[in-house]
Formats: C-alpha cells, sequence, structure tokens
C-alpha cells in the first residue's frame, strides 16, 4: 500500500528532539533509510512572484529492495512557529500494485491525494493511503499546449525526444502560472503504456539532485533554472517565446488531432513492452540521423525519418554497400595475415613510432630536461617532456606535450592518452599534471617583491 | 583542501572538468555536470584538453567531484564556520557581514574584498542584494528559512543512487588594493575566506550524519563562530521588558537553549578534528551576540556610561593603511562578557570551557527591529532602515590579529590562538 510523508517546518517533529524542517507525519511502514532519501527531495524557492507555483513531482528513487516510485508536492505554506517562510512537502511511495495506467500526472492531478497543509502535533499515520486506479487514459489532443504555446504539436515533440534518448532531460521553460502538471499530462498521455511510468518530471524545477533522475523539467521563467536551461546542452522548449508551429512527425500529428496513429515501421512489436526493454527502439528506427549537440526549439529533428517516403529503400541500399566494403576489408586482411610467416613481435621490441608533429599551440618544452633528468636520481622515471621526432620510447606519447615514459622490453605497451568516450583510465604523469597547475599559478606572480610589515617594530 | 567535501589533496591530483558535454556527465553528479577526468595533454597555456581535445580550466576535486576555483590552489583558505540556533540570525548576520565588508575594507583598509567565484555565492549575493540594494526604498523584506536541501546544496552520488547533501561554500578573497601600502603584492597577501550558511536545525544533536555532513566544516574550521540571540533567552526578555518594542521579545516569541547548540558545536568540532573529549579546542571562538539594537542599553563601560557598540572600531593611518581599534573590541568583549555572566551565564561557561580563546563580538544585522507583517505572517524589515553594526568586527579582527600584512592594528603582537590560521599565510610570505 501506498505511504505518505509530510515535512514542513514545524515547532516540533517526528524524530525525538527535531524541530524546523522536519517530518512531522509519515506512514508506520516507512523504511527508515528511505526517509533522508526523500527529505533530500524537498528544496524549493518561490517563484519571481515570491508566491508558489506548487511543484508536482515524480521521481523514481533507487532502494536496497528495488526502485520505488515518489509523487511528491512541494509548495509554500504560512509562516511558521518562529515568523518565518515555510514550506511544506508531502511524498507518497507507490507500491508495484499502484501505478494506475494512466501515468503519474494523472495520479498527482487528483485533488486531496497529497496534503497541501499540516497542523497539530506530529503523528505517525496507521492507515495507508488509498491510490485511485483509474482507467487507462485515453489518448486526446493537448489542449494544454495549444493554450501554452499555440500549437498542440510541441507535446509530440517532448514526448518523442523523450523516447528516443530517455537519460537526457528536456527542459521546458514556462511562465509562472502555467498549468504544468497539464502539461506534462498531455505528454504522458501520448507516451506508450509501458512507458508512462518511466518519465519522471517536475513542474517547478529548481535544482537536480545526484542519483535521482528528472527527465521532464518544467523550469520558470525568471528563476536561475530557466537560465540554467537556456544555457545547458539538452533539449529545451521555451514557450516564455513564440515557437511556432512543432515540425511534423507522428508523435505531432497525434498531439494536434489526439488521435492514434500506428506506427508503419514497428507494426511487428508487441503492444506492451516492458519499461527495460530499450523501448525506444519501437519509436525511432535504428537508421534516425544522429542528433545535433544543440537542439534548440526550431531544430527539433523530425522524430520519425523512416517514414519519409524512400527512406527504406535507401536504408537497405546503405546497408548492402557497407556490407560489400566490409568483406572486401575482412578478405584484405586474411591475405596479409596469411602472407607473412614473421610471428607479430613484441611490443616492446618494434620500433617506436613516428612521432607526430605537436602542434604549435601545444607545449613541449623540448629545450628543458624532464626532472627526472635533471637530478639524475634513482626514483622512478618521470614521463620524459622531449618528443623528439625518432626517439625510440618518446613518440608514442605525441598525444601528450609532456610525453610518456621510454618503452622498455618489461613495460606493457603505451596505452593511448585519451580514451575517445570516457575519462582517460590511465592516470597521466603527477609531474605534467603538477607543472601545468604550477604554471596557472605563477602566469601572472611577480618574482623578488617584498611585502611591508605593517605596526610598530617590536620593542 | 577541497571547500565542499574538506577532502585534503595535492594540485597534481587535481581532476579537470571536460568542456564538451558530448563526453557525457559525472556519474558522481548531476546528468548536467560535465565528466571529470585526468589530463594527460595541456596546451602552452596551461590549459587542458579534455578527451575530445577541447581546452578546459574548470577544476575539481578528486573525491566529490564537484568544482573547485583555481584561486583556491594559489592563495590560502581560511575557514571561518558560524553556528547558531534556528531562526538566530545566522543568514542575515552572514548577508550583513558580507556586504558591509565589501565596503568598509576599501573603506578603511584599502583592501579588496570579493567573490572568488560569483557562482558559489550566487545565494549569498541574492541575500545581500534584498537587504542592501533594493529599489523600492519603501519595501519590507524577508530573508527566505535556510532550508536542509534544495538551491543551498551540492549533491554527491558516493554510493549509486544515494546523494550525499555537502553545503555549498561561499568564498571571498581578500587582497590588498592598489592603494594599500602592500599593493604591490597583492598575490603573496590574499586569502580566500570560505563560509557555510547552514540551517540552525544542521546543529540540533543527531542532525550530523554521513548522507548530510552539513556542518563538518567546523572540524576544519580555522575560525569558529557562535551567534547567540538575546532576544531567545527568557532572562534577557526580562531585562528588556518594556525597553524595546521588538516583535520577537513578545510573549509568543520562540525560546531557545542556546547553550545547548554551543556544547553540540564544540562536541562536533572535537570530533572532526581528532580531539580528545576533554581537550580544549585552541582555535579562537567569537561569541557573536546579534540584535544588539535591541539590548545595548544593558551595555555598560568600565566608567558606567554607556558602551559605543555602533561605530566601528576602525581608522585610517595613512593612505593605504587602516587600523583596526583591537583594545576597544577587546574591551567590548570584556564587557559583554560581563554582562552574560549576569544574565546567562552558563554560555560564558561552557564557552570557556570549551575554547581557549574566546571573543564576545555584539553586532546586529540590521541595527533596527523588524516589524510583523499581518498579510503574511512573517517578520519583515524596512530596507530603508537597515544599518548594520560591528559585523565585519570578527571577520576584521581575525585578518589583523594573524597577520601583519594587510591591516594594522593598536597592538603590537599577533595573537597566539589565531597562529594556526596565520601560519600558512606567514609561511608563504
Amino acid at each position: 500500500m501506498a505511504m505518505e510523508l509530510v515535512y514542513t517546518s514545524a515547532a516540533r517533529g517526528l524524530r525525538p528532539g527535531s524541530s524546523g524542517f522536519c517530518t512531522v507525519a509519515m506512514t508506520a511502514a516507512m523504511p527508515a533509510p528511505l526517509v533522508p532519501r526523500l527529505e533530500a527531495l524537498g528544496g524549493y524557492r518561490p517563484g519571481p512572484s515570491g508566491n508558489g507555483p506548487v511543484a508536482f513531482c515524480h521521481w523514481r528513487v533507487e532502494t536496497a529492495s528495488g526502485e520505488v516510485h515518489v509523487l511528491s508536492r512541494v509548495g509554500p505554506a504560512p509562516a511558521d512557529h518562529t515568523g518565518r517562510s515555510n514550506k511544506i512537502a508531502t511524498y507518497l511511495v507507490l507500491g508495484k500494485g499502484e501505478l494506475p495506467d494512466a501515468g503519474p500526472a494523472w495520479l498527482l492531478a487528483h485533488p486531496g491525494l497529497l496534503r497541501d497543509s499540516w497542523a497539530g502535533e506530529p503523528c505517525v499515520v496507521a492507515e495507508p493511503v488509498s491510490v485511485p486506479r483509474g482507467e487507462p487514459a485515453p489518448l486526446r489532443a493537448s489542449v494544454a499546449w495549444q493554450r501554452a504555446c499555440g500549437d498542440a504539436g510541441w507535446a509530440g515533440v517532448v514526448a518523442s525526444s523523450f523516447l528516443r534518448e530517455r537519460q537526457r532531460p528536456i527542459h521546458v521553460v514556462i511562465h509562472e502560472g502555467t498549468d504544468a502538471l497539464a502539461l506534462a499530462d498531455d505528454v504522458i498521455r501520448l507516451l506508450p503504456g509501458w512507458a508512462r511510468w518511466s518519465l519522471t518530471f517536475s513542474t517547478y524545477f529548481l535544482q537536480a539532485v545526484a542519483g535521482t533522475p528528472c527527465a521532464l523539467r518544467f523550469c520558470v521563467e525568471g528563476t536561475p533554472a530557466a537560465e540554467a536551461a537556456r544555457n545547458s546542452k539538452s533539449p529545451l522548449v521555451d514557450l516564455t517565446r513564440p515557437v511556432g508551429l512543432a515540425p511534423d512527425s507522428r508523435y505531432v500529428r497525434m498531439a494536434r488531432s489526439g488521435v492514434f496513429e500506428p506506427e508503419p515501421s514497428a507494426q511487428h512489436l508487441p503492444a506492451a513492452m516492458p519499461a527495460d526493454a530499450g523501448g525506444s527502439a519501437a519509436v525511432v528506427p535504428a537508421a534516425a540521423p544522429h542528433r545535433p549537440a544543440r537542439e534548440a526549439v526550431p531544430e527539433l529533428p523530425e522524430d520519425e525519418p523512416a517514414e519519409e517516403p524512400g527512406a527504406s529503400s535507401r536504408l537497405l541500399v546503405i546497408a548492402v554497400v557497407a556490407g560489400v566494403v566490409t568483406l572486401v576489408l575482412l578478405g584484405a586482411l586474411v591475405t596479409i595475415s596469411t602472407s607473412g610467416t614473421q610471428p607479430v613481435p613484441a611490443v616492446a621490441d618494434q620500433p617506436a613510432p613516428q612521432a607526430e608533429p605537436a602542434p604549435a599551440a601545444e607545449r613541449t618544452r623540448p629545450e628543458e630536461p624532464a626532472p627526472h633528468e635533471a637530478t639524475g636520481g634513482d626514483a622512478p622515471r618521470a614521463p620524459s617532456t622531449r618528443t623528439a621526432p625518432g626517439r625510440p620510447g618518446a613518440g608514442g606519447a605525441g598525444h601528450s606535450p609532456f610525453g610518456a615514459p621510454p618503452a622498455s622490453p618489461a613495460s606493457p605497451p603505451v596505452p593511448p592518452p585519451v580514451a575517445p568516450a570516457a575519462a582517460p583510465s590511465v592516470p597521466p604523469p603527477a609531474a605534467a599534471r603538477q607543472w601545468s597547475i604550477l604554471l596557472l599559478s605563477e602566469q601572472r606572480r611577480p618574482r623578488a617583491q617584498f611585502a611591508i610589515r605593517i605596526g610598530r617594530a617590536p620593542r | 583542501m577541497c571547500p565542499h567535501c574538506w577532502h585534503r589533496f595535492r594540485p597534481e591530483e587535481t581532476l579537470w572538468i571536460a568542456s564538451n558535454p558530448e563526453l557525457g556527465h559525472d556519474p558522481m553528479l548531476r546528468p548536467e555536470d560535465n565528466i571529470r577526468f585526468m589530463p594527460s595533454r595541456f596546451s602552452a597555456f596551461g590549459e587542458a584538453r579534455d578527451p575530445s581535445g577541447e581546452k578546459t580550466r574548470r577544476l575539481a576535486c578528486p573525491r566529490c567531484h564537484l568544482e573547485v576555483p583555481q584561486l583556491m590552489l594559489e592563495s590560502p583558505m581560511v575557514i571561518m564556520s558560524l553556528a547558531g540556533s534556528p531562526s538566530s540570525g545566522k543568514s542575515y548576520f552572514l548577508a550583513s557581514a558580507i556586504w558591509t565588508l565589501r565596503e568598509e575594507l576599501a573603506r578603511h583598509f584599502s583592501v579588496v574584498f570579493t567573490d572568488t567565484d560569483p557562482e558559489m555565492n550566487a545565494a549569498m549575493t541574492a541575500n545581500e542584494q534584498r537587504l542592501f540594494l533594493s529599489q523600492d526604498p519603501a519595501a519590507t523584506v524577508a530573508l527566505e528559512k535556510t532550508e536542509l536541501e534544495g538551491a543551498l546544496y551540492n549533491s554527491v552520488q558516493f554510493d549509486a543512487g544515494v546523494a550525499t547533501m555537502f553545503a555549498r561554500p561561499h568564498m571571498f578573497t581578500a587582497r590588498p588594493a592598489r592603494d594599500h601600502v602592500n599593493g604591490h603584492v597583492p598575490e603573496r597577501l590574499s586569502k580566500i575566506f570560505t563560509l557555510y550558511d547552514n540551517a540552525g536545525e544542521h546543529f540540533s544533536p543527531g542532525a550530523d550524519t554521513s548522507r548530510s555532513p552539513g556542518t563538518q566544516h567546523l572540524g576544519k574550521a580555522q575560525v569558529l563562530m557562535f551567534l547567540f540571540d538575546p532576544t531567545q533567552d527568557v532572562r534577557f526578555r526580562r531585562r528588556l521588558a518594556g525597553a524595546s518594542g521588538d516583535p520577537q521579545l513578545g510573549p509568543d516569541s520562540r525560546a531557545a537553549r542556546q547553550d545547548q547548540i554551543l556544547v553540540e558545536m564544540a562536541r562536533r568540532v572535537r570530533m572532526h578534528a581528532g580531539l580528545g573529549a576533554q581537550e580544549r579546542i585552541r582555535r579562537p571562538l567569537f561569541v557573536i551576540l546579534s540584535k544588539s539594537d535591541v539590548w545595548d542599553s544593558l551595555l555598560r563601560d568600565a566608567d558606567g556610561s554607556q558602551l559605543d557598540v555602533r561605530t566601528p572600531p576602525y581608522s585610517r593611518v595613512k593612505p593605504g593603511l587602516g587600523r583596526i581599534g583591537i583594545r576597544r573590541v577587546d574591551n567590548a568583549s570584556a564587557r559583554v562578557r560581563e554582562l552574560l555572566l549576569d544574565v546567562a551565564p552558563e554560555i560564558v561557561a561552557a564557552a570557556e570551557d570549551a575554547f581557549e580563546r574566546v571573543i564576545f563580538v555584539p553586532v546586529s544585522s540590521l541595527g533596527t527591529s523588524p516589524e510583523l507583517d499581518p498579510a503574511t505572517g512573517l517578520l519583515k524589515v524596512a530596507v530603508s532602515r537597515v544599518a548594520p553594526r560591528w559585523v565585519t568586527v570578527p571577520f576584521v579582527y581575525t585578518i589583523a590579529r594573524w597577520s601583519s600584512h594587510l591591516i594594522a592594528s593598536d597592538l603590537d603582537r599577533l595573537d597566539p590562538a589565531f597562529e594556526t590560521a596565520g601560519s600558512a599565510e606567514e609561511a608563504a610570505g
């Protein structure tokens, strides 16, 4: 059964000795480790008007026993017992069988589901909260988006953007007073059933919390969050500015008409797909073009390029050509590998590859010896700073201005210093990093100057 | 030392923040935080190149991965921790002190006091703006109650799915101005002051947890401040009955056992600093008595006259050099201590039992009483009447007592209690 927790500023909290911002009520069965996790989600600042808006949120919180869905309502509250500003945050933790098909926004829209005020003594709530089940919410035209920006199709843009890349946050900048919960509900109604509870959102987004994703973020104009959204590289729909018509696509048409359109290219897919089944493939074909880095509103790409006439045949041609090229390359490789009699030599025995000439802007410090070379000590060798072409062992470090240790017969092959898709797993030379940081520090530092000691001379 | 998680690390251990968001986000942080990496390539200007080849100058802590300012690697950092009970006025004090420091350090001492990282100080700047830079002179304002979560905190995911909330540091740089007598070596005399605006609830017993280590800076701080609010003490209220119309003295106002907060503060300092339970803390403690505009009539000098705690104890020695009257501050400290011994002796006992060096400073963050707004029930202050008193004294006193290069004083010798904080600077000098 659903469990609730109420968090506000009060003279006395549920935990002995607590006061101020604290939990004042919660269901008896609430797991203790979940309490601080929920409390951490309740950050709130009034909007530019100084009063409101209310933040309705859907979170997916990982716990030791698995993921739970949490609905929350955070809003302003009357002044607390110290005469200062206050807020009230109410959380509803849903069990696995308590997720209505209509989705979280539909559930949050039920009045009275989440408390909006608290008075009296702190208490433990014995009875679990009864969650309405409801019927599957039918698809309908996205009237809230129509009212907010003049084109209901933008709900389809957001829905398809989420399905395409569910880990990437989507920002929607709105005016204060806009019914963001209705906007979220419109988007969720467009989603297939398996995806409705995978969309996390906040109708008044302020700041992300690490480890608790928030996919759809409604940022109120005039808040730091809205400014950050405009500066971010994530998809953005700015409803405070004229947005025009959404680019045509299946989801956009569905949002405008409220009529379901079957997906012609994926009719074989099951009607219901589990949330973890990589369902975005049902919406965006594998041959969808790569999205640009910055998705300003007018440039949001078509979400269903496979529906274009002739797209399938073009894909087929590309696939055939790629296959032929692959076969040719494989054949060439096999020919080369079988023609030679020499075994592949050890990496250390190979002559070092020719060093790449360092770019002019890169620091190579060719005239300075490495620290270990200057001292000539027995300490483990610090990386060489030379990148002279043709020097054995140094050429492989052509990627780094500070070079890498010369390869010895016993040493493993020098890995490339930069991993293309993740943080480098190989730590760079410590001396090189320190040298650079010192360079940063020393750039503007004058030398040989003395400060004046203020005050009388000691007797 | 990282100002977020207080992890000590060497410069070469510093991580760098990738410029290219397409490289993905850091798994310990939020989705919008670019990945942190150990660079192996640098430009000629010392900029690291991220895995995609883009240049970056932004640095991050190797433990918590939160961004740290570059200046932190170049100048000594001084942590000044502030504790106090809920609604004692910590946010008002910090906002008022920071704003007044910007003005008074420049005016009296030719010292520049600026934001080390404006983005990091955004919340503090907003409070300053609300109190001191309101466009409507007739406006009445109230600062938001400090939260235990939200925008004042950075979340880090040390364990998958679990966020640890670190209080966001407010960092300021003090350095001699060009017309200062030592204005020719600003790099060597620059200092970074790091402050934290904690919620009062953070100092309640049991509130310091591994997931919310909001007050662990207490163990790292070189200077500690405890804000004592006399209007929350019923004995002060009785003394002031009829003498002030401040709504905070009303019978319905909140009263608090502030000595318990002080004892808890000392316990946490000992715990996080690795001191013995009975060991006296050698760092200086400022016991700051707030809202002095309400109770300063109780303060008497040695000769029985009213003690002046309104005019600042600063003067100009000559162009480019200012002086703080340490003797005057110490005299005020002695008078306040006498008053506390008379009205709330347990505060003096708790402070002097735990700390070697205690300085009592009377301050008023607003210089006027707030008024109850009947529409909202909030206590608000008219911005036109805001006139802080002595809020900068703990900071200027600290600078003058550990360093002899920025601010002159009327005492020859430095204070050994500040030696810990000053050692780094003296060694660098």
